[in-house]
This record gives structure tokens, C-alpha cells and sequence, in this order.
């Protein structure tokens, strides 16, 4: 088609200790082309982002851009290359005007005599928000006093006059998730800005949940999953069934999950939600728990399921709708009251959320319930080390010592420890979220089996699975949601495991 | 994993190594500290100059116990020093009108100005540098207020109360027993009570001990109310000791308490600490304090020095391998 | 026909949130002017002699020590970082400009050149904190706490005992003086504010204390070096604490340490109730303008009823904490230790 190369990424592997994020990814872009990546969560594609911009080193493979090598150290370096990016979460300074944040960096040119001259600054910044039709923002208003949506605008708008700058014929722009939290005349705005640069001879990545918006604006479409490039499709080939087909793949065997081990739940309900709700992160959830079940939620990042989560296990609070614990309502003022009721999470980011790194593993393994250790009230050593020994010995939990800090332990190890102080903590409302995140395939497999040894001895999981294909494996029932909502509550018993295919049709 | 858990062990002897640093450069320095005083002047070796220095340390042994606890969820305590001098004068009036009951009035008071500090942080989400800045300006006020800005004396009727101060172990003075014993209590709440895990836990990560269910509000809370005991604890030994209840007494140790803990090598990093190591601390201010008035050198060297060793103690208790934290 | 719906309920829903704090944010932006506007009255009406133009020019000369202050305190705080050497610093660039000016207790005469020396001395120190705390990630209550007793000790050292009484004529010229009804000294923090107004406003440094202190990993990302900065607004604030410490002194002729005592804490009370909020980021000079005007009323009222000074001192603390209380994101559940 005569089109140049702008970049080109070969054999790019990013291994993170016990998991491998990117295997073997190649790609090449061309200049003026609008590229879309889909793929489930993890699949791999932020990393890839953030590999391109500079924020993470790949472990092997090389980039080039304009036909010479690129290996950015940092966001700033990528920018020099004219490779810039959208975030996901805002990074615009609040308190700063538009047109400062604008040029945030570069105010040299505003400068004269350590004096800045705003009033060019606010006029050059008007001039690229007119350039992108976004004429109702005014370049001197501070950040903090425009909608939400509008920053986002911004944000893009910054980032465009980033890579612009570089004064690169063509450059590369990365979205990711831009769409989120704009409204409907501002998604068309956006496409319509992204449509001019790209007829300029730049080139856009767009990574969206949204497929009708990813076929909508890109021309070629790469499919992750799993950390590999799938899958490369040209817009005009594809429909969203298709893509949502290379998308899950194919299914582990059954036995991976220890399907044969899934017990029926038992009659009690633990835990049930009437219309739970958390203004603006999910509303009207109804769902209910049963003893020696394993609930699976689904759905996309965004879509509501991790403040769900945060709602059960008491660390967010509910706008609206009740929660009941064993029939009876309740409500949590803090995790710590959830657990009282027998309400423990396993949160997602290990070493920030539930590892105290310098206690040692049987102090970890002791955090959530003192009652198991202690005599008149006071803590017997005797008691925490022979508690802990006994986990060990149960768990496989490798460490040289009981001593051992834990944060010196390996990923997999680690989450051992947690689920250790989930036993002993006595609590049978278990709040699993992403409970392999960051774990090696060996000790992936014992947490499974482990899973399900919660469910033999009665206990009820509520579970967010690393991937999809974990999710219906583990699980005897699943939520489905989307855009905050519950749109579809499946089966999910041996032998009667839905699709992928099927599930993800209500998550995107 | 081989080649992880080689450089995990290089990680933890180095943490080991920079862990305890500052504990072996303390007990050296005191030795090498007694040392030197002794060469340069022999009567500091003096049984009388140990019970001085013995009874001396015990208030600030006893604040350093308690700003421990509030140091290892990396918060401060700036009110210790006020709550102390507002004690000691609360004693002195309280004598005059009920008795020996004043001590237990005192202590009470102590509870109370330690629970509004950590109420403060806690529930009104106060830093806890300004909640007791704020505390230390009203209780000094306050100890101001009730004295009329100048030293009140101990009057002979008053003296039976305080006759036990004079009783000595050998060259321990009971005031030191005191502090041992409160001590003693502190490490026991420390390293055997649930508050006492939280309170590391949370100092290290806290958001993690929200999620593992721990109390976080009442270990911090409790951090503040066993300071506040321990400040009123040492301006009830500061009254007993001086016969007499000054309104600033306490101004000066809010530092060396502080420092006290540092040394003793508690980080305000938080996670890591304890209260049994204060004793190296507070005995290491006091034999420069005492050195250097037997030495006679000029009291304001003193700020100088102390000022100087929290910032020595601290920098070697922080853990410099977190490149990523961001410090205030 | 083509008409696509992109967005859903929730995202609505979240949009409307996401105003309805903006409008919020927007009214507890003025806040500090209604304050203000609430004790000049209440204070007209019940301190006597409150408003008369006697006062006025009290009140303007009580300002200048707590304005000048807050200006370096502002910058420290809208880091999220906190700078407490004030007493000790403040006390001991005071005790300097008496020692070198014709005093009492040497042969020294500087003259004008004396306050220069003082500030500049202000300014080293403040370099002193801000390198400790920056390369030696401690925390920054820390390092200027001890900072501030070193200093108290050095301002002692340097006059050894009894405090010198300055007796150059200098300094009776610039306290009597005035422009325009304003006093010189007054005129001289309004200097520092002017400055710390362009600083803030017209100056990359300004900036990017703001990108610091909103979100410290952004300002990282672009290029920003952070710890340079930070070490700037620390000279910055040594730069004020020396300024305020030479107005004390010469205002009483007298280089005592205790120059330095009791301006911290109206200074942190002025940041504060201004609505500069402690997590860094929100705010600005104006409105520590705004607080350190509330400040300075509300004392200068509280002396015309004949308030005790210990009942006002531990009254600025009650104000600190309301303030504080009231300013906090009570959303957030990690808070600042």
C-alpha cells in the first residue's frame, strides 16, 4: 500500500518473577494507521503499553522507530522519539491552568528572565484546543474547575502537542481506555481528532474493553491473550463475534481446575445483596452465596466487579441496597468489621494489600485471628510458631524459616501465607480477588486445589479470577457485569461450564 | 528461583547489617562515652554520680517507652514534652487539696490527654504532627495557666507523699524501678497483645493491615494513649524528684525522648522497633548530658548535640533499599 | 439514524459525581474570605477599639511576622512536606542581626549589610533541611523538629547568657518609619509576598511546587527534577524564616532566642485555615494571604478584650485542629501519618 514503516517491535518478552507478561510479541505499525488492541485483562497489552513508553524495560526483543533502535529508559526518551500516551488514570495537576498543563516540561520557551509569560502560554494552548475543536475550553481555567470529562480532553489534547512537538514527521500515540469516562459527543470528537492526526501520518494504538468502538476506529486490529499476539486482523475482516473468538481461545482441560473436585453447595446462604449499589461504580447487584460455593464474577476492568469487591469485604461502603450476612443486614464500617462476621478478603496486589513484608511468616500467619495463639489475652510464641508449622507442613509453604521475612518469599509462597491467615482466621466468607495474580504454574495449580478444599470444608468464595478461563474453571455459579450492572448469571456446575465465548459477549 | 532467593539473601544480610547498625553504634558509644568521662573526670564513675545518672534517666527513659510506640507507626508526638510539665504541676496543686490521690488524678489525666491526641488523628484525620502540636500548645497553656507562669514548690506538708522518692536498691533509686517496670509493661502490650502486632503492621503498610481485618484506629489510638501515660508517668517522677511542679520542665525532653527512641532503633518508617532498646537510647542522652555537666559544658551544646543525634539515629534506622518511597 | 449510544448509566452516574465535587471543591475555595469577613465583623462588634485606624496600623505591623512566615511555610506545605525550624532558625538569624549591628555586647557595626547576612544565614540552613530530608528520606516534621533545636542552640552559643541589646539608631529609623501610613517593616513583608505571589504564579518553580505536591510520580515522569525543587522551597522558606527573624529583632532591638517562639505555630494555623491543604498541592500564597489576615485579627481582637496570652495561644491551637478537621478529605481511608 506504499505505506512507511513507523515501528516495529520484535520477539518482545517481559518476564515478571514466577510469570511470564509479554511471550514473543512482534508487530509492525505503519505510519497513518489506527490500530486496535483487544484482548482480556492481563492478556498483555498494558505492558506492552508500557513497554513502548518507556516505563518498563522488555526482558528480551528490540523496538525501532523510524527504522532506528528504540529502547526508551523513560517516558521523556520515548517522548524525544515522538511516542506518547494517554493514561488511564488522569495526570493532569489539578490546581495548574489548561494551558500550563499543556506545557507542562516545557516552559523554557515561555521564559524569559525566570519569568513566564502566561498569556502567550494560554494563547499558543488555545490555539492546539482549537486545532482539535475543542473551542468551549478555555486555556486559562484551572484543571480542577472543568468537568471530568473534559480534563480527559485535555489530557489527550496534551499529549497530542507532546509527541507533535517532537517535530517528527510521524509520530506514535498510544490511548488506553481514552473512552472510559467520556460522553458521547466527546468519544465522536475524539475519533474525529484521531481520524485528522492519523490523515497527518501519525499513527494511534487504541486499546479499548469496547469492541463496536476499536472496530468502529481502527484499521487493523491485533488480538492478545495470555501475554502472546494471537491474531492480527484487518477492521474491514473482522465483527465483534470473531474477535471475541480469538480472544478467549482454547479452554485448559478441566482437570487444570480440578473441576472433578467441585462440590455441590450446600443450603445455607452466607452472604446475600439486595440492589447493592455504589453511586457511580455499580448499581442494582443482587447476588447470593452459598456454603461450599464458589461465585465467579466477571467482567472487565471498569465494570464494576472490583468495587463490588471492595463493598463485600467492608473497605468501600455501599450507596444504596442492603447486604446480609447469614439472613442477617449489616453494615461495615471498615474491613476489620466485615471480618468479624466472618468477611476476609485475599486483595489483588499482594505486596501493597496484604503482605506486612518485614513480619516474619508466622506473624503474617497470625495477623487475622490473635484468638488461635493466645493465652489469658497475651501472645504465646509457642503457640503462633506451632500454628504456623502447621500450615507449612498443609500449604507446602517454602521458606527457609518460620522467621523468614516475608517479603524476601517468592510470589507463589507468599500468597500461601495469605491464604494460610485466611484459614486460620476462622472467617467462611472468603473474598478471593485475583488469587493467582503474580504466581508461578506450580503453585498456581496447589491454590486451585486449595480453592477447593475452602469449599469442601463449607466455606463460600466469591471469586475474581486472574482470567476468564480460571474464572468459569473454578467456579459453580457465575456474575456476569458490565458498565456496573449485572447483565448475565450463569450456571457453572462439572460438566455444564459455559463458553468463554458465551461469557464474553456480556462483558464487553 | 535459585538465582532469586541468592540475591534475596544479599538483600537480608545487608538489612540485617543496616538493621542493627545503629543499635551496636549506640552501646558502643555509651561505653566509649563512660570512658572518656571517666579520663576526663574521674568522679563520674562515683556510685553517687551512677544513682544521679540512674535517676536522671528514668523520666526520659519512661517518655522514650512511650513515643515509641507512636514513632513505630510513623507518627509523632510533639505533646509528650507539655503533657509531662502540665503532670508535674497538676501534681504539685493536687497534693494541697486531695493527697496521694493526686498521683491517680495525674495518670488519669495523662489517659486523657493521650486519647484526645490519637481521637484527633484517628477520627478527625488529623496529621499527627499538627493534633499534637496543637495539644502541646494547650497543655503548656494550660500548665501555665494553673502554676501563673512560675515554678511551684512542694510545701512540708506535702513532703510525706513524696518520702518514698529517697529509697535506694544499692545504687538503684526507685524511681528507675519505675521506669523498668513501666517498661516492662510496654514491651509486654508490645510483643504480646494483638494492639501491639497492629501497631508494626500498620507502620509498615498500612493498607494491607486495614485489609487483613486488624483495628487500625484502635492500635493508633492506643499508641497515643499509652504515650500520654508515659509523658504524665515522667511528669509525676519530674514533681517527686525536683519537690516542686515547673510549668516547662518536660519543654526539653520531647526531643530527647524522641531521640531516645531513634537510638534505640525504633525508624519512623514505622514496622520496625522496640521498646526494650529504649534503655541504650535514653542511657546514651543521659551520659551526654551528664558528661557534659560534669565536664561543665554550656547547656545549649546540649539542643545542639541531641538535635543533631535524632537526625544521625534516624537516617541510619531508615531503610534506604525502598527507592520508590515517597517521604514528606 | 446512525446515532450510537457510547456511554452507559453508571458512566453518568459517575460523570454527576465527579461535578457535584467540583462544585463542592469550588465553594470550600472560598470559604477563607467568609472567615475572615465573619471575625472582622464579630470582632468590630464586641473587641473595643477594634475598629479604628490606630488599630489598622497595629494590626499591620502584627501582620508582618506572621505573613512573612507563612509565605515560606506555604510553599513547604503545598509540597505536602512541613517545615517546623521556624522557632529555632527564626530565633537564631534574630540574635545574629543584633550581634552585628552596634550593640552591646561587641564592637560590631554592619549596619544595613547585618540583615542581609542574617537572611542569607536563614537560607543556608534551609538548604541544610531540605538536603537532609531529600537525600536522606527522612521525613521532613523530622529533620527541620531537630533543626529547629540545633539552631536554638546555636542562638544561644552566640550570645552566651545575657541577650544583646541592639543599639544602632538604624533600627529606630526603620520602626518609626513608614510609607504611606504603612510601616516599613509591614512594607517589607508585603515584599515577601509580592515575591512568593510571582514565584507561585509567573515562575516554572511555582509550577511545578504545585505538580509536586498534586502528584509527586507525574511531575517525575515529565522531566521534573523533584528533589532539586524540593531543596529550593526549603532555601525559599529558610529565605523567609531569616527575613521574619530580622523583623523581630529589630522590632525589639533585642536578639533573644525566644524571637523565634510562638511564630511557628501562627504560621502553621495561617497556612491552614487559609485552605492550603496539608497533603500538598491545593492552595496558594493568597490564601495563606487570606490566613494569616485571620490569624492576626483574631489575636489582635483577642488582646483587646484582655485575653490572657497563654488562653490565645492554646486558642490558636483549638483553630488549628477545626481548620485541619474541617479541610481533610474525609473520603480517603489511608490518612496522613
Amino acid at each position: 500500500m506504499g505505506k512507511n514503516i513507523l515501528f516495529t517491535a520484535r520477539n518482545i518478552t517481559k518476564k515478571y518473577p514466577g510469570t511470564m507478561a509479554l511471550k514473543d510479541v512482534s508487530a509492525e505499525l505503519f505510519s497513518g494507521e489506527v490500530v486496535g488492541l483487544v484482548g482480556e485483562n492481563g492478556a498483555g497489552k498494558s505492558t506492552l503499553l508500557k513497554i513502548i513508553m518507556g516505563n518498563e524495560q522488555p526482558t528480551e526483543g528490540v523496538m525501532t522507530m523510524h527504522g532506528i533502535p528504540f529502547a526508551p529508559k523513560t517516558p521523556i526518551e520515548a517522548n524525544n522519539m515522538g511516542v506518547g500516551m494517554v493514561f488511564q488514570e488522569q495526570s493532569l495537576i489539578q490546581n495548574l491552568t489548561v494551558g500550563q498543563n499543556i506545557f507542562f516540561g516545557m516552559e523554557d520557551k515561555y521564559t524569559r528572565f525566570c519569568v513566564l509569560n502566561k498569556r502567550k502560554m494560554h494563547e499558543d494552548a488555545s490555539r492546539i484546543l482549537e486545532d482539535m475543536r475543542l473551542n468551549h475550553i478555555r486555556a486559562d481555567r484551572k484543571v480542577s474547575s472543568l468537568e471530568f470529562a473534559t480534563r480527559q480532553m485535555v489530557e489527550i489534547c496534551k499529549v497530542f502537542h507532546v509527541v507533535k512537538r517532537s517535530g517528527l514527521d510521524s509520530c506514535l500515540i498510544l490511548l488506553d481506555e481514552p473512552t472510559s469516562v467520556l460522553s458521547d459527543g466527546e468519544v465522536r470528537n475524539l475519533f474525529e481528532n484521531i481520524r485528522l492526526i492519523t490523515a497527518e501520518g501519525h499513527t494511534v494504538i487504541f486499546v479499548s474493553h469496547r469492541l463496536d468502538e476499536v472496530l468502529e476506529i481502527s484499521d487493523r486490529i491485533i488480538v492478545f491473550k495470555d501475554g502472546e499476539k494471537v491474531d492480527e486482523v484487518l477492521t474491514a475482516e473482522a465483527d465483534e463475534s470473531i474477535l471475541y473468538e480469538k480472544m478467549v481461545g482454547r479452554t485448559a482441560s478441566g482437570e487444570y481446575y480440578k473441576v472433578s473436585d467441585q462440590v455441590e453447595p450446600g443450603g445455607e446462604v452466607l452472604l446475600e445483596t439486595r440492589d447493592l449499589g455504589r453511586r457511580g461504580y455499580f448499581r442494582n447487584v443482587n447476588l447470593t452465596l452459598h456454603a461450599g460455593e464458589i461465585l465467579g464474577i466477571c467482567g472487565v476492568v471498569g465494570s464494576g466487579k472490583e468495587d463490588l469487591c471492595a463493598v463485600l469485604c467492608g473497605d468501600e461502603s455501599p450507596t444504596s441496597g442492603q447486604l446480609l450476612v447469614r439472613g442477617e443486614g449489616k453494615k461495615f464500617g471498615a474491613p476489620q468489621a466485615a471480618l468479624k462476621n466472618g468477611i476476609l478478603s485475599i486483595p489483588k496486589e499482594r505486596r501493597e494489600e496484604s503482605i506486612i513484608a518485614s513480619a516474619s511468616v508466622s506473624e503474617n500467619i497470625a495477623m487475622s485471628n490473635f484468638g488461635n495463639i493466645s493465652k489469658i489475652g497475651l501472645i504465646s510464641k509457642k503457640l503462633e510458631k506451632a500454628q504456623a508449622e502447621n500450615y507449612r507442613g498443609k500449604m507446602h509453604i517454602r521458606a527457609s524459616s518460620l522467621d523468614q521475612k516475608v517479603g524476601f518469599l517468592s510470589g507463589g509462597n507468599a500468597q500461601k501465607v495469605v491464604f494460610a491467615r485466611a484459614l486460620a482466621s476462622d472467617a467462611d466468607i472468603l473474598i478471593l480477588n485475583h488469587p493467582t495474580r503474580g504466581v508461578d504454574v506450580g503453585a498456581k495449580e496447589e491454590i486451585y486445589s486449595l480453592i477447593r478444599s475452602l469449599a469442601v470444608q463449607g466455606k463460600g468464595c466469591v471469586l475474581l479470577g486472574d482470567t476468564l478461563d480460571e474464572c468459569i474453571g473454578l467456579s459453580n455459579r457465575l456474575l456476569v457485569m458490565k458498565d456496573g450492572e449485572v447483565t448475565r448469571e450463569c450456571d457453572a456446575s462439572p460438566g455444564n461450564k459455559p463458553e468463554q465465548v458465551d461469557i464474553v459477549k456480556y462483558m464487553m | 528461583m535459585n538465582e532469586t532467593s541468592g540475591s534475596v539473601l544479599d538483600i537480608l544480610k545487608s538489612m540485617l547489617s543496616s538493621e542493627n547498625l545503629s543499635k551496636i553504634l549506640s552501646v558502643a558509644s555509651i561505653v566509649v562515652l563512660s570512658l572518656v568521662f571517666v579520663a576526663i573526670n574521674p568522679r563520674f564513675m562515683v556510685s553517687r554520680n551512677i544513682t544521679n545518672i540512674l535517676n536522671d534517666m528514668s523520666p526520659l527513659w519512661v517518655m522514650a517507652c512511650g513515643v515509641a510506640f507512636v514513632l513505630m507507626l510513623s507518627s509523632i508526638d510533639l505533646s509528650l514534652g507539655s503533657i509531662a510539665s502540665c503532670s508535674a504541676v497538676m501534681l504539685t496543686v493536687l497534693f494541697n487539696s486531695i493527697g496521694p490521690g493526686a498521683y491517680i488524678v495525674v495518670i488519669i489525666y495523662g489517659m486523657l490527654a493521650g486519647l484526645i491526641n490519637g481521637m484527633l488523628h484517628t477520627y478527625l484525620k488529623i496529621p499527627s504532627f499538627i493534633a499534637t502540636l496543637c495539644t502541646q500548645s494547650i497543655w503548656q497553656s494550660v500548665a501555665l495557666l494553673i502554676s501563673g507562669a512560675k515554678p511551684l514548690p512542694m510545701l512540708p506538708p506535702v513532703w510525706p507523699y513524696i518520702e518514698w522518692v529517697k529509697i535506694t536498691f544499692g545504687v538503684v533509686p526507685i524511681l528507675f524501678i519505675i521506669s523498668f517496670l513501666l517498661m516492662l509493661l510496654y514491651t509486654v502490650i508490645q510483643k504480646k497483645t494483638k494492639v501491639g502486632r497492629t501497631m508494626l503492621a500498620l507502620g509498615e503498610n498500612e493498607s494491607a493491615a486495614r485489609l487483613i481485618g486488624l483495628n487500625i484506629n484502635q492500635a493508633k489510638i492506643t499508641a497515643f494513649f499509652l504515650s500520654g501515660i508515659a509523658a504524665s508517668v515522667g511528669g509525676i517522677i519530674f514533681a517527686v524528684k525536683l519537690k516542686s511542679g515547673i510549668p516547662t520542665v518536660g519543654a526539653q525532653y520531647n526531643l530527647m525522648a524522641i531521640a531516645s527512641a531513634a537510638l534505640g532503633g525504633v525508624a519512623l518508617s514505622g514496622g520496625k522497633g522496640d521498646i526494650l532498646m529504649t534503655i541504650i537510647g535514653a542511657g546514651l542522652i543521659i551520659i551526654i548530658q551528664n558528661g557534659m555537666n560534669v565536664i561543665a559544658v554550656d547547656g545549649y551544646w546540649q539542643q545542639i548535640v541531641f538535635g543533631a543525634l535524632v537526625l544521625i539515629a534516624i537516617y541510619m534506622n531508615a531503610d534506604h533499599n525502598r527507592r520508590d518511597l515517597v517521604v514528606k | 439514524m446512525e446515532k450510537k449510544q457510547y456511554t452507559s448509566p453508571i458512566a453518568e452516574e459517575f460523570a454527576y459525581e465527579m461535578r457535584r465535587q467540583t462544585r463542592k471543591a469550588k465553594i470550600i475555595n472560598y470559604a477563607p474570605v467568609g472567615v475572615l469577613a465573619f471575625f472582622f465583623a464579630l470582632l468590630s462588634a464586641i473587641a473595643p477599639g477594634f475598629l479604628s485606624l490606630y488599630n489598622f496600623r497595629t494590626i499591620l505591623n502584627q501582620l508582618s511576622v506572621p505573613l512573612v512566615m507563612t509565605m515560606g511555610l506555604t510553599f513547604v506545605i503545598l509540597l505536602g512536606c512541613t517545615d517546623l525550624s521556624g522557632e529555632g532558625l527564626g530565633g537564631f538569624c534574630g540574635c545574629l542581626v543584633t550581634l552585628l549591628v552596634i550593640n552591646t555586647k561587641n564592637a560590631n557595626d554592619f549596619g544595613a549589610p547585618a540583615f542581609l547576612i542574617a537572611i542569607c544565614c536563614g537560607l543556608a540552613v534551609g538548604l541544610f533541611s531540605g538536603f537532609i530530608h531529600v537525600k536522606g528520606k527522612i521525613p521532613s516534621f523530622m529533620v527541620t523538629y531537630a533543626i529547629s533545636s540545633i539552631m536554638s542552640g546555636f542562638a544561644v552559643m552566640s550570645y552566651r547568657g545575657q541577650p544583646a541589646m541592639a543599639k544602632d539608631p538604624l533600627l529606630t529609623k526603620i520602626t518609626s518609619g513608614s510609607v504611606l501610613g504603612i510601616p516599613y517593616l509591614t512594607v517589607a513583608s508585603l515584599l515577601v509576598f509580592v515575591a512568593a505571589f510571582f514565584l507561585q504564579n509567573y515562575t516554572r518553580f511555582g509550577a511545578y511546587v504545585m505538580a509536586i505536591g498534586d502528584n509527586e510520580a507525574v511531575a517525575r515522569n515529565t522531566g521534573v527534577n523533584v528533589d532539586r525543587i524540593k531543596m529550593k522551597v526549603f532555601i525559599w522558606a529558610g529565605f523567609c524564616i531569616g527575613v521574619s527573624g530580622v523583623i523581630s529583632a529589630i522590632r525589639v532591638a533585642r536578639g533573644d532566642v525566644g524571637l523565634g517562639k510562638d511564630t511557628v505555630f501562627p504560621a502553621i494555623t495561617a497556612v491552614v485555615v487559609g485552605g492550603t491543604t496539608l497533603t500538598g498541592g491545593k492552595g496558594g500564597v493568597v490564601n495563606s494571604l487570606v490566613g494569616a489576615l485571620i490569624v492576626t485579627i483574631i489575636n489582635n481582637g483577642l488582646i483587646l478584650m484582655g485575653v490572657n496570652m497563654y488562653i490565645r495561644s492554646a486558642l490558636q491551637g483549638v483553630i488549628i485542629i477545626i481548620a485541619v478537621a474541617l479541610s481533610v478529605n474525609r473520603g480517603k481511608k489511608v490518612i496522613v501519618k
